[in-house]
């Protein structure tokens, strides 16, 4: 399908669609402005993404990169028409479900604030699609954001995904990633929830101390390894 | 509980007014910005490397400025990872290059870029005013790296309202009490010795109104701590005489 942004009656009609779901009548989910000319606008660059299931946030963010960089496109973050569009486009393909009904959370996560891209992280899909453009040249280090199920990030992408000096660190997402991904599963691994040492609060509060003292920045993945010392240890 | 972040390795505070960025260019499809640094006075060695970073979201731009000692200006300073320049910081960045490299020497945090026919930015505002589309909302505190309050662009006049007394008097209050909850329940913060830490500074400015006293210690009980951002609050309303104000505004 052509890829296109819902205008402001468009996103009102999808925002409508995700608050039925806080009551008990939900309204159907509403397909039809996906290409309804009164409720969308086109791109300046035609794009066309298929609807498809996604396992991981990665895959979401892989797939997306490969379709805009084919097209030669370059999304504005910013846009909430565009995320919104993909969010209801994919509404199906990841909304989290809690015995048979569909779970959507708050609205953010399928519609960006309005021009609060500091918050960007917690929309399920420009989130991970911005995680994995920033480490573009080697995406899998970021797994540790990118790890999880698209309609679930959970505390780990909050914790981090949320410090934009951490996000955009290459180390210190290797070093996450080492720490709290299963090399062989690519699957988080319960220590990063933990609520003391070892967890993922507390490596956000130790990277705190370290970033007075140090730049992070120019350190190599094994020094950061070396400072952090046993409490976070890389998963075997 | 939070760590307090101590400066165990005496990494020197650079100010803002040794610091000038300034974007040219930003209407066109290439903006880029122009840095002008002022180290003499910080005696940092003389390899000591030098880095602006230009930053927002996830999009970061390093920078090599050279060295203390050989500075260097990048050719290509433009910022060509940002779709727009809008909202984009900058952070100085002076770090050691021999003995323990990599080593925080210096930092400036937080610096707003200014266009070529704005002034310089000589203080960190506490609560920068930033416009914004907030949707149905008139404003918020944003706590990203600090505070801001953001204003919403769509109104009318959104620089004439943030200025308004009518306005000051509605929200500053409000926001200053939001921000002291954040500073003191939320992050459990009390510390005021960290000048480069946004909360230590809003604990230095509650304290220092005239009436408010001084912070609760760490520990204390959530009741003294509400209490006294109560106290804070009431203090700052005073201190500017916001009802006063208000009243004024609203009966002209």
């Amino acid at each position: 399908m052509e890829l296109k942004r819902l205008n402001p009656s468009g996103i009102s009609i999808f925002q409508a669609f995700l608050d039925s779901h806080t009551g008990e009548d939900p309204l159907p989910y509403p397909e039809a402005i996906l290409t309804d000319p009164d409720q969308t606008n086109s791109l300046e660059i035609g794009v066309d993404v298929e609807r498809r299931e996604f396992e991981t946030r990665f895959d979401l963010a892989s797939y997306l990169h490969s379709r805009f960089d084919a097209a030669g496109f370059r999304p504005d973050r910013s846009d909430p028409g565009l995320w919104a569009w993909l969010s209801c486009f994919y509404f199906r393909e990841i909304c989290p479900t809690v015995r048979g009904r569909l779970q959507p959370g708050a609205a953010a996560r399928w519609i960006p604030q309005s021009g609060d891209f500091r918050r960007y992280y917690r929309h399920l899909i420009a989130g991970p699609y911005g995680i994995y453009h920033a480490h573009r040249d080697a995406p899998l280090r970021a797994m540790a954001l990118l790890c999880q199920r698209p309609g679930r990030p959970g505390d780990l992408v909050e914790q981090l995904a949320s410090r934009q000096q951490v996000v955009t660190n290459a180390t210190i997402m290797q070093v996450a990633t080492d720490c709290y991904v299963d090399p062989k599963t690519r699957r988080q691994l319960p220590s990063a929830n933990r609520k003391g040492a070892g967890g993922a609060r507390r490596f956000i509060d130790v990277l705190s101390q370290f970033d007075v003292t140090w730049d992070l920045s120019t350190m190599s993945p094994a020094d950061l390894h070396a400072h952090l010392g046993g409490e976070f240890p890389v998963a075997a | 509980m939070p760590i307090r972040r101590l400066n165990y390795t005496a990494r020197q505070r650079i100010a803002r007014s040794d610091v000038d960025v300034v974007i040219r260019g930003q209407d066109s499809d290439k903006p880029y910005f122009d840095a002008t640094i002022r180290l003499s006075e910080y005696k940092f060695p003389p390899d000591a490397r030098v880095v602006v970073e230009a930053y927002r979201q996830t999009i970061l731009m390093r920078f090599d400025f050279g060295s203390v000692s050989v500075p260097k200006v990048p050719a290509d300073r433009h910022l060509s990872d940002f779709l727009t320049v809008e909202n984009v910081l900058f952070r100085l960045k002076v770090t050691a290059a021999s003995g323990r490299p990599g080593l925080l020497l210096g930092e400036a945090e937080q610096l707003r870029p200014r266009l070529p026919n704005e002034e310089p930015q000589r203080r960190l505002p506490l609560l920068p005013v930033v416009p914004m589309d907030l949707d149905q909302e008139v404003w918020r505190v944003d706590f990203e790296g600090g505070t801001t309050l953001l204003i919403n662009r769509n109104l009318r006049d959104w620089r004439q309202t943030g200025a308004s007394n009518a306005f000051r008097g509605l929200i500053y209050p409000a926001a200053l009490r939001q921000i002291l909850e954040r500073v003191l329940l939320i992050e459990k913060h009390s510390s005021v010795d960290d000048p480069a830490d946004w909360r230590s500074r809003w604990l230095q400015f509650a304290a220092r109104i005239p009436g408010s006293g001084v912070p609760p210690p760490q520990g204390a009980s959530e009741d003294q701590v509400l209490d006294w951002i109560d106290t804070a609050v009431a203090a700052f309303a005073r201190r500017f005489n916001l009802h006063s104000l208000y009243e004024t505004e609203m009966a002209q």
